[in-house]
């Protein structure tokens, strides 16, 4: 049978590899810590705002740029949720409020770099620092003002938010939500258009794919996501603050990058290597959580702080690194290969013809 | 002469820019009975741009050869530190020389990496600004252990950072900018290469020693940011940055010079940048004065110009942007 | 001095994968002389130019330059040798100003301590510019915000600034206004005079006979002549540049056009700004309808046009049948009709994309079920089915584009439209860059499909493809439909050549 799965097998290899090297490697530093049922609550826990929304970022991803906006996305969906529950008291009002927001912050996003082609660096940027402002002055003067009853532990006590933080609902919604977004990206027209953007963009404009709509509704479903991961983030913590969100852009693309996907996208985007990346990333923090102590006792001189930044930035360069060098032996191979294809059929017919 | 013609073309924007600000002024002293223009209230205005101005013109070499540092803000921040330490110990020229070398030393590493490992510039920025942040947050622990602490740089050592020598150091790095960026063979080369780097290899640039040359450019610009800051903020302790604050410190060098690029077309960006920065650190003022506290409405207010900006820039322009 | 030989090439050979750019190039440039190199796209042309240059390295052969041997690395070591060069592939440097363009990479003169004195340069520029007689530019603008002409102008100016003695100038007459191009034969006399020599490419043949005294014609890489202008006539010189013998006849047999009774798309007064003016035609059901030109007559620009793609394009293009104007390549994918670009490799391809993703991607809206999913067998069964229909080697539908050879990448770039049901299908030099038996499948696909009744746009370099499979030929010159050809006793290479250049 002739083999339908081609080159994403050397990256989803690799992030498996690396998943399961960051695995056994704080498994033995934490002494088993690591694997009792805390730890692995909290892994889970932790991986599943990052999944939820880099299942979003992923669709901008496959395009090949980025979104560094989705962390005040996230963090102004928390701010708006919770205004808006308070005021209204209740929750029907607020969620769907909140998801709505969140996805027209998207849109606008894709709308600006999209459409009006400016700098995806300068619109999410400028968003990422400017918006976080904006939480801040909505929480320390607008909340105030408009809601003098407000108890930041309102989702801690009602909303049926909460049911959210019953496991039985919170882990079907969760699977539901990767197995819809993995169909979506792999299965559909919309998917499978976002792939090809990211792979060419010129030749999908010359297929005649509608880039800037597809563009459009990538943000949108970024956008989206964030705020569903907000909503997630409420009900694991109750309530909200003003660094709600902060670095988790920077989160979410270390996710993406550790599971081996293309800073270009393309067609080895897809879910599994997210969800790889996603568990690499939740076990490399926790991990470091973990050895926290015997790291500050062994160089007393460094901070926590330092190994909460640090292994992230490496590990996030060195990935790239490695994933680029890998693309390039593989281009290099693959051309290689069929020369010697070529040759050897050639060859054959020379023998052939010399045999008559 | 044409050069004259040129000359011309060049100061009749900057008036116009000039004529906007002080009426805006005039009328905003009115407004707020005379806070506005008192003579602590301007230097305030005009030292904070000045800060934000040697950081844009660090941001103008690096997007010269077409790169996104987003590191800058922390490699600002290890400047700061040390040349605060070294000022405390030595004086100020310690400072200045101090705050130098760690410019230079850490973007010339900074590109060196880019140019290396091939990572797009933007997500190297980004790993490495969380590995400089965890190195100042070493630095933090070692003063708690010596029981003092951050460093904050002795008012007598913070000249730098006030008139008239801040204003000093202002023209020193606006004429260096300017002569750098448009008339040093460092700039074209660091502009041709980040322009049509094929052309230029053919026309027999450099390309590794220019790219070298320009991380010690742009790293002298960006050392300078952070002694000034340091001078600046004499006699208190600046926080570390953390959790990538850092690029909340390059925000207002950034927005300055997005607008000044777009602005382009008819000033110079290099003398365009210290117009940006001085209009932004206005708005700062607006809503100080209002009774705004910092680093909220103010930051979204930057962003809105920002995206503003960038809209009228792409109109009419086509081509695949990511 | 004058007659002398000052630039030698001795069998010159360049090969890019299986096309033999240039074989066995023996061409000779004397002092004050002006030489020109004719022949049409693909002749090898810029191929000799580019080694001249120093772009690229020959395979094989030598080169001699005032009786030394002479190899240059880069075009920097062509400009020390005494070699003005006004290229298509060297362009400006858009970040810069204009003035520093002229010497870039040559500004150590003007550099002290590391300052570039910009003022003594453009000093020195305009002291050039006046020499030579050109018009004054804006020397501090950066050339980025210039427009093509003066872009042209600067490059000029860059290669005049090294005193050369050998100026080579490709395709720059067209870029430039009527006043600009006098004063550059002015130049072009005056180097003349001064005993120096100008090596000047150009598709305007008239101007070829007018301004040179020797020219060079190529032909599929070789050598045809080297004659005096003098001694030819207009006539004679194209077909020196067109003959060439028939290989083997795997176009159409019949002699006479044909069509269907409806027609498939209409195109009125179609604009695409610098490129079409007022193009207007019918394509029937069931014809081939071949569109030839010079590689700037606005030929590719029209392929693009019909699809949609053109930015700033003007006019009305319907399909009728569906009564659908098209308007945007989505309208077009829609409408089921299929372009297929000239450049295969990154306008049409994904190359590091599979063979299926690049089969499948224009399909998505048919394989797709009720729902909108897309099922993998379902996308796997028609890659492969595709596979086997267009015979495409490749070791499985996983493999990467990029290791197929280019026969095999024009099968798929070609196949995953036709195995859909096509409304139209436009083709861009349909077999470039592919060998013999590649070629024949196509031509074989494109017979049957016209028996199905498709309508088809044949755009094409090579007129002899075009003479073989069209049933009407329109020649376009200048953007404009200069001449329709019905196929029978119209159809030969003078016909078109005369009209075409």
């Amino acid at each position: 049978m002739a083999k339908t799965r081609g080159k994403t097998d050397i990256s989803t290899t690799t992030s498996v590899i690396l998943l399961i090297a960051v695995f056994l490697f704080f498994l033995a530093t934490t002494g088993g810590k690591e694997l009792n049922a805390i730890s692995l609550q909290n892994i889970l826990d932790a991986s599943v705002i990052y999944i939820i929304a880099g299942l979003g970022l992923l669709f901008v991803a496959a395009q090949g740029s980025a979104d560094l906006s989705i962390g005040v996305n996230l963090g102004l969906s928390t701010v708006i949720a919770t205004a808006i529950a308070l005021k209204v008291h209740g929750d029907w009002v607020a969620i769907p409020l909140t998801i709505v927001f969140a996805a027209c912050l998207g849109l606008l996003n894709g709308w600006l770099i999209g459409t009006m082609k400016v700098p995806s660096f300068m619109v999410t940027i400028a968003w990422l620092l400017g918006l976080r402002g904006f939480i801040v002055y909505f929480q320390t003067d607008i909340m105030p003002k408009f809601l003098p009853d407000m108890t930041a532990a309102y989702y801690q006590t009602a909303g049926p938010l909460l049911a959210l933080k019953n496991n039985a609902v919170k882990y079907p919604i969760f699977i539901a939500l990767i197995v819809v977004f993995y169909l979506l990206l792999q299965h559909t027209k919309f998917g499978s258009y976002c792939r090809a953007i990211g792979e060419n963009e010129l030749v999908a404009k010359n297929i005649g794919v509608p880039v800037r709509k597809i563009k459009l509704l990538a943000f949108m479903v970024s956008g989206l996501m964030a705020g569903i991961a907000g909503l997630f983030y409420l009900t694991r913590n109750g309530g909200t603050n003003n660094t709600v969100g902060q670095n988790l852009e920077v989160e979410v693309l270390v996710c993406i990058f550790a599971g081996c996907i293309l800073v270009t996208g393309g067609y080895g985007t897809n879910v599994p290597k997210l969800l790889i990346g996603c568990f690499t990333f939740s076990i490399l923090s926790n991990g470091i959580g973990l050895m926290s102590a015997t790291l500050t006792k062994t160089f007393p001189l460094i901070p926590p702080a330092f190994w909460k930044s640090v292994p992230r930035g490496i590990m996030l360069i060195l990935i790239m690194y490695a994933v680029i060098r890998m693309r390039e032996w593989e281009g290099k191979r693959s051309v290689k290969l069929t020369e010697e294809d070529e040759a050897r059929t050639l060859n054959a017919a020379l023998d052939a013809a010399s045999a008559k | 002469m044409s050069n004259s013609v040129n000359i011309k073309k060049t100061l009749i924007p900057i008036f116009v820019f000039i004529a906007l600000i002080v009426l805006f002024a005039l009328v905003f002293n009115l407004a707020t009975h005379g806070k506005f223009l008192n003579a602590a209230n301007i230097n305030n205005i005009l030292s904070n741009a000045i800060l934000a101005s040697f950081t844009a013109w660090g941001f103008c070499f690096i997007m010269a050869l077409n790169y996104m540092d987003l590191s800058v803000g922390a490699v600002i921040m290890i400047a700061v530190y040390v040349s605060g330490e070294a000022g405390n110990a030595f004086g100020v020229p310690a400072l200045v020389v101090c705050g130098l070398a760690v410019g230079v030393a850490v973007m010339t590493l900074n590109f060196a990496i880019f140019t290396w490992t091939r990572v797009p510039s933007w997500v190297a920025g980004l790993g490495l600004a969380l590995i400089y942040e965890g190195c100042i947050s070493i630095y933090q622990k070692y003063k708690e252990t010596l029981g003092g602490n951050l460093v904050y740089l002795d008012t007598k050592y913070g000249i730098l950072g006030r008139a008239p020598l801040i204003y000093v150091a202002f023209a020193i790095g606006l004429i260096l900018a300017y002569i750098l960026y448009n008339r040093s063979a460092l700039g074209l080369n660091a502009r041709s290469v980040g322009s049509n780097p094929n052309v230029a290899r053919a026309m027999g640039i450099n390309i590794t020693r220019t790219l070298i040359m320009t991380g010690i450019v742009s790293g002298i610009f960006i050392g300078c940011a952070g002694f000034l800051r340091e001078s600046f903020s004499a006699g208190s302790v600046i926080p570390v940055p953390q959790s990538l604050s850092s690029l909340a410190v390059i925000f207002p060098g950034f927005a300055a010079i997005f607008i000044a690029q777009v602005l382009g077309k008819w000033i110079n960006m290099i003398i365009a940048v210290p117009f940006c920065a001085m209009l932004i650190y206005l708005c700062y003022n607006v809503f100080a004065m209002t009774g705004v506290p910092l680093g909220t409405i103010s930051e979204t207010m930057i962003a809105l110009f920002i995206i503003i900006f960038g809209l009228i820039a792409q109109r009419g322009n086509k081509g695949v942007v990511k | 001095m004058a007659g002398e030989v000052i630039l030698r090439t001795e069998k010159l050979n360049k090969t890019f994968g299986p096309t033999r750019a240039n074989i066995d190039i023996d061409f000779e440039l004397r002092c004050g002389e002006i030489h020109g190199l004719v022949g049409e796209n693909g002749s090898g042309k810029s191929t000799l130019l580019s080694q001249i240059v120093g772009i690229i390295k020959s395979d094989s052969g030598a080169m001699h330059l005032n009786g030394e041997a002479y190899a240059p690395r880069t075009p920097l070591d062509a400009y020390d040798s005494g070699i003005g060069i006004v290229v298509q592939e060297l362009g400006v440097i858009g970040n810069l100003p204009a003035g520093v363009n002229v010497f870039i990479g040559r500004h150590q003169r003007f550099t002290k301590m590391g300052i570039v004195n910009t003022a003594k340069i453009n000093e020195e520029v305009r002291e050039i510019a006046k020499k030579w007689d050109l018009a004054d530019l804006s020397l501090g603008s950066l050339t980025g915000t210039m427009n093509v002409e003066s872009r042209k102008q600067i490059e000029l100016l860059r290669a005049l600034a090294v005193d050369p003695q050998i100026l080579i100038l490709d395709e720059i007459t067209q870029a430039l206004s009527y006043d600009n191009r006098r004063r550059l034969y002015a130049i072009i006399d005056k180097f003349k005079a001064m005993g120096r020599s100008v090596l000047m490419i150009s598709h305007d043949l008239e101007e070829v006979m007018g301004a040179c005294d020797r020219l060079t014609a190529l032909r599929d890489g070789k050598v045809v002549a080297t004659v005096r202008t003098a001694d030819i006539t207009m006539n004679e010189l194209k077909r020196m540049m067109v003959g060439r013998d028939m290989e083997g006849d795997y176009y159409r047999d019949d002699k006479a056009p044909s069509k269907g009774e409806d027609i498939v798309l209409s195109v009125r007064g179609l604009n695409v700004v610098g490129e079409i003016s007022e193009m207007a035609f019918d394509l029937y059901e069931g014809e081939i309808v071949g569109f030839c030109g010079l590689s700037d007559s606005g030929i590719h620009t029209l392929g693009k046009a019909l699809y949609g793609l053109s930015e700033g394009r003007e006019g009305n293009i319907r399909l009728e049948k569906l009564d659908l104007p098209i308007d945007s390549p989505q309208a077009a994918l829609r409408g089921a009709m299929a372009y297929v670009p000239k450049e295969r490799d990154w306008e049409g391809l994904m190359m590091q994309g599979s063979v299926r993703s690049n089969l499948t991607l224009p399909s998505l809206d048919i394989l797709k079920d009720k729902i909108g999913f897309l099922w993998t067998g379902a996308l796997n069964a028609s890659a492969k089915r595709s596979v086997e229909d267009f015979s495409v080697k490749c070791r499985d539908i996983a493999q990467e584009m990029n290791g197929l050879s280019g026969g095999n990448k024009q099968k798929v770039n070609l196949g995953r439209w036709i195995s859909k049901e096509l409304s139209c299908l436009i083709l861009d030099c349909p077999t470039r860059g592919v060998d013999v038996g590649a070629k024949a499948y196509i031509y074989q696909l494109m017979k049957q499909l016209k028996d199905d009744g498709l309508g088809m746009i044949l755009i094409s370099d090579e007129l002899l493809e075009v003479l073989g499979m069209a049933d009407r030929i329109f020649v376009v010159k200048n953007g404009k439909i200069a001449k329709e050809l019905r196929r029978g006793a119209d159809f030969t290479e003078e016909n078109i050549i005369e009209v075409m250049l």
